[in-house]
Formats: C-alpha cells, structure tokens, sequence
C-alpha cells in the first residue's frame, strides 16, 4: 500500500476531486482544500501545479469522517466499511495495535521512493511544490509527514509528525517541543555530544502510517510496529542514502540529512492545529544532504484549521483511544472518553458511578499523567447514560450540572505548558511552566435522591412500542429525511473481548 | 520583488532603517519564500528609496505585516552563510 492507493480508495467510494486546471501551490491549493474539507469532503488531488510539471499535491486527505462519524477515515484506512460502528472501529484498532508486525526491510532497487536520487548541491526542497499553507505562515511549509530519527543511547527510531519549514534549497527547520521524544530529546543528546542528528523526513507512502506519527506511543515502541499491525501485514523499509536511519520504502520523497547540533534559525510563524497562529520560535537548523523520491510524485499536505481536518479526522480517532487504553490498563473504571469534534484540546468521559468522586478524581489523575495531556487541559465527565462521542448532549449536562461553586477542579500551576495551547502568557508558554488543568464534574453525582433528576429524550420519555411505531412508519408520515437513532450506550463496552 | 524581515529584526536595526546605512539582513522573498542573507540598504519609506523592493515585517505572532505601507530595500549583495 502506498499513497497512490489511499487515493485510489477515495476515488472508488467517489471521496476524491481531481483538479487538471493550473493551480498555485500558493496559498490556491490550501484555499481550495479547506473548502472541501468545509463543504464537500473530498480529497484533492490537485495534478497541475503551476510551476511544477509532472508533480501533484494531494490535500484534505482524511476527508472521509464527519463531526458526527469522525472514525470512518480510519475505518477506509483499515480496510473497514466505513459503516462500522465506533465501537466495533475502536475495537478492531485496538485490536490490531495490540498485534504488532515489525517491518521488513527490502533492496534500494526494489524502493520506489528510490527511483530518483540527488545528492548534496543537486538536492533542493524547491525542486517540490511545498505549498505556501496560510497567509500569515512565516514560509512554505511540510505538513504531512515523518521527522525519523534515532535515540543515540538506545537505537530505537521514532516517527513523529512535526511542522516543517523549508528556508533554503537546503535548508529547514521544525518545531521541536520539549516533550516529543524523537524531536527534541534526541536531537538534544546528539547536541549535548556536539554531533549533529541524523534524520530523514518521509514524506508520502502508506497513508495509514500517519495515524502511527500522531500517535503518543510509549518510549520505545515503534510506530513503524503498529502501522504494520494496524495494515496487518508488514511496512516495506529501506536504507537511507546518506544515514543508517529506516524509511518507508512506498513514500514518495525521502529528505536526508543532519539536524545542526546547537545551531537555531527562525522558524515560524504558523497556523496551527488549534485554528490560531503560533508565533515565530527559535528551532534548530535542517542540513539537507539527499534527496530520494518517485517519479511524478505526490505531495500531501494538511491546511489545518477551524474546519474538520486531518487533526480531527485522523489524529482525534487515535488520541481518545490512547486515553482509554491507559486509563483502561490503570483500573480507572469508566464508560467511555472522547476527544471533542471540534475542539481537540477538549475531552469528554462517562464514568460508571457518578456517586463516587474517588473514581473520577483517579480517572483525572490518570488522564493528566499522560504524556499526551501536554495539549489537553481540559475534560469533563458525564453520567454514563450520556453518550459522550456526540457532544451537543454533554454540553447541555455540563451547563445544567455542573455547579461552578463545586464541580470545577482547578489543579496547582505545576503542570507542563504547551507552546501550542494559547491560555497562558506566551513568556509562561514558551518556558513550559505554570500550566493548569481543569476538570468538570457534569455528572448528577453526590445528589440527594429528592433532587435527582429524571432525564428527558426521545428514548426514555415515550413507551418503546410507540418508538417502534414512530420508527416503522417514520417514511409513511411523508418525512423525506431517515429517521436518526442515536446508539444506546453500553457501560462495558471497552471490557469486552 | 517583495521581501519580508522578522519583527524582532525589524525593531533591533530600526535605527539603521534610513536609506543612506548598509546593513546585513536575512530577508524572505514574498514570491517563492527562501530566505536569503543580504547586505542592503533599509528605508521606512519607499520615497526614500525610490528604485527599492518593497519590504515588509511579519509580525512574531500574528504572523501578519506590521507597517500598513511597505518599507523600501534594495539588496547590494547576497551573502553566502
């Protein structure tokens, strides 16, 4: 599998707009990308790049989810109708996760990301429509991609995803945030050596691969392990030209070269995740030294925004599904978690007791420990009737329960703050310090039974044959949209098998 | 040709913003976006440079231009880093 077949699958499911008329790889193609992840919910593949013959860039590629359904991406991805239900999505991912299968490393002739090869001054990064993403982005920026780089002490390579801008021909620079593994702390152990980091940037290849870069593995696994469970067969790797360092054999550009130990450059400002513009930072400096890639390639790219993006699509499905796996495996007791459609700064839990403040106080424990929360401050807990993946009904539990004297639980200033969260005064943000967490009990918990309140809906309020009826004769009554049941929550759905 | 500096290179060199100084910049190119190390001469004002680029500074956070009319440039040399 490769990139070429992701787009392949969205053309089959008619997911997929091909646009042959010329279009500016800036600001013009992000434009229309994020239109389509607005309105239309396709992907791009944009075949005529002004200025670039013979290259395509491939935008909105998790096109697939929507707010209500935002796990059908990773259901094509994996192979499942994208009817699949989010329980038996979550089930099967986590499933798959459980089962790793290490890649398999094959011969640079057999490599397709190989087929073209230019090495020092004949490498250029310009030489590839790297799209200029927003107007106020401080340059041209790669958004879909691997940073690979290897622990010195251990050997162990991470694939995570991080921005990367592109200075010069030969130039880069990424954001490298204090608490990413690959990104920040092997580059400062080759730093402190005074080496330089070697890396590659994968680019393209197997699109199933991206939900592993934005996934917050432990230390030491590789996300390459997971991909190939998650595909159910192995990732093709190959050698690197220039370093010893694995990439996916199926990407479609592969940039090698060394992270300068200790020398910084301006990188930044760009629009973020979060819908805001992060400001410009010091990061380190990206030597360049090859350049491998396919003939013709593809190169995707995500314009993240407010819209329902990649963000929410791809890496949302992931994340709330690491919290249930470590809460899961902590013994917190819980009935469901879920990472806001719109909001990925925000989660939602149900728990099973809504009496028992000890629970839910482990079940904040437990989700601020994770590594992860660095860019989660916030989560709210409901009753676990409440199904928790829709949030319009968790908002109204939240402003009708919680009540702000009691119910709001403000931790010290003692946790990490994200450069990328804007709460906080940027001086306390860059440093990393002072950051708190909030969390909401909007649970009709701890009550006196004379004040429990009795819930209201469709399916509690009204007798279940005369649901049923409703239901049957729903297109009878001269209704021309399908009648909309919401699933009904089930508490031990994560237990079982 | 339209160029754009940092802000906070912007406010460090301000005082030699006057057309007549040679000063070394990094400056982006606003039409293909490589940034390029330069000696140049900086003005406020395009009429004080009148066969200048036009120059603006990116804001640091907002990422937005922060003089609401282009400064000028004009590039003497590019220097190799």
């Amino acid at each position: 599998m490769d990139l070429r077949s992701w787009v392949d699958s969205l053309k089959k499911v008619d997911r997929l707009q091909e646009i042959d008329v010329e279009v500016d790889w800036n600001l013009e193609a992000a434009t229309i990308s994020v239109m389509s992840n607005r309105v239309a919910r396709k992907g791009v593949l944009f075949n005529n790049i002004k200025g670039y013959p013979g290259m395509k860039l491939f935008g909105s590629t998790g096109c697939i989810s929507t707010r209500k359904r935002k796990w059908e991406t990773s259901c094509l991805l994996m192979g499942l109708p994208v009817e699949t239900s989010r329980k038996e999505h979550h089930k099967e991912f986590q499933r798959r996760i459980n089962n790793p299968i290490p890649p398999t490393e094959v011969a640079k002739a057999e490599a397709p990301c190989k087929e073209v090869i230019k090495m020092g001054k004949d490498a250029n990064v310009f030489d590839f429509p790297v799209p200029y993403l927003h107007a106020t982005d401080g340059g041209r920026y790669l958004s879909l991609q691997a940073v690979v780089q290897k622990d010195p002490d251990t050997g162990w390579t991470n694939y995570g995803c991080y921005r990367v801008m592109c200075i010069g021909p030969r130039k880069l620079s990424a954001l490298l945030l204090p608490m990413q593994q690959g990104g920040a702390i092997f580059y400062q152990k080759y730093a402190a050596r005074g080496q330089n980091c070697p890396f590659c940037i994968a680019i393209g290849g197997d699109h199933i691969l991206f939900t592993t870069y934005v996934f917050g593995l432990p230390a030491g696994v590789c996300e390459l392990d997971v991909a190939g469970g998650l595909r159910g067969e192995p990732m093709r790797v190959v050698r690197a030209e220039t370093n010893d360092l694995l990439v996916p054999a199926d990407s479609e550009i592969i940039i090698e070269g060394e992270i300068l130990a200790g020398k910084m450059v301006d990188e930044g400002p760009f629009a973020e995740y979060s819908g805001y513009v992060h400001g410009r930072m010091k990061n380190p400096e990206f030597r360049v030294d090859c350049i491998t890639h396919r003939k013709e390639p593809i190169l995707p790219f995500a314009c993240l925004t407010m819209s329902l993006d990649e963000d929410n699509t791809i890496q949302s499905t992931t994340i709330e599904q690491e919290y249930m796996i470590t809460l899961k495996e902590s013994g917190v007791r819980f009935v469901d978690i879920a990472q806001g459609p719109d909001n990925p700064n925000f989660h939602y839990g149900a728990v099973r007791d809504p009496d028992d403040i000890c629970e839910m106080t482990r079940f904040a424990e437990e989700f601020f420990a994770h590594k992860l929360s660095s860019y989660h401050h916030w989560f709210m807990l409901s009753d676990p009737d409440i199904n928790v993946d829709t949030p319009d009904r968790a908002y109204r539990e939240f402003a009708l329960n919680a009540d702000p004297r009691r119910d709001f639980h403000v931790t010290d200033m003692d946790a990490f703050n994200n450069p990328l969260l804007f709460d906080t005064p940027s001086d306390e943000r860059l440093k990393g310090i002072n950051q708190s967490k909030v969390w909401i009990d909007a649970t009709t918990g701890r009550k006196p039974k004379e004040q429990k309140l009795k819930k209201d809906q469709f399916e509690c309020d009204f007798p279940e044959t005369l649901q049923k009826k409703v239901k049957e004769n729903w297109g009878k009554l001269g209704f021309d949209r399908p009648f909309e049941e919401i699933e009904p929550v089930d508490p031990d759905w994560l237990l079982k098998p | 040709m339209e160029y754009f500096i940092v802000e906070e290179m912007a406010r460090e060199m301000e005082n030699k913003f006057n057309g007549q100084e040679e000063v070394e910049v990094e400056v982006t190119s606003a039409d293909d976006f490589v940034r390029h190390l330069v000696k140049a001469k900086i003005a406020k004002s395009l009429d004080i440079l009148p066969n200048a680029d036009k120059l603006w500074v990116r804001g640091d956070g907002t990422g937005f231009p922060m003089n609401e009319e282009p400064w000028g440039i004009l590039v003497l040399e590019e220097k190799e880093e």
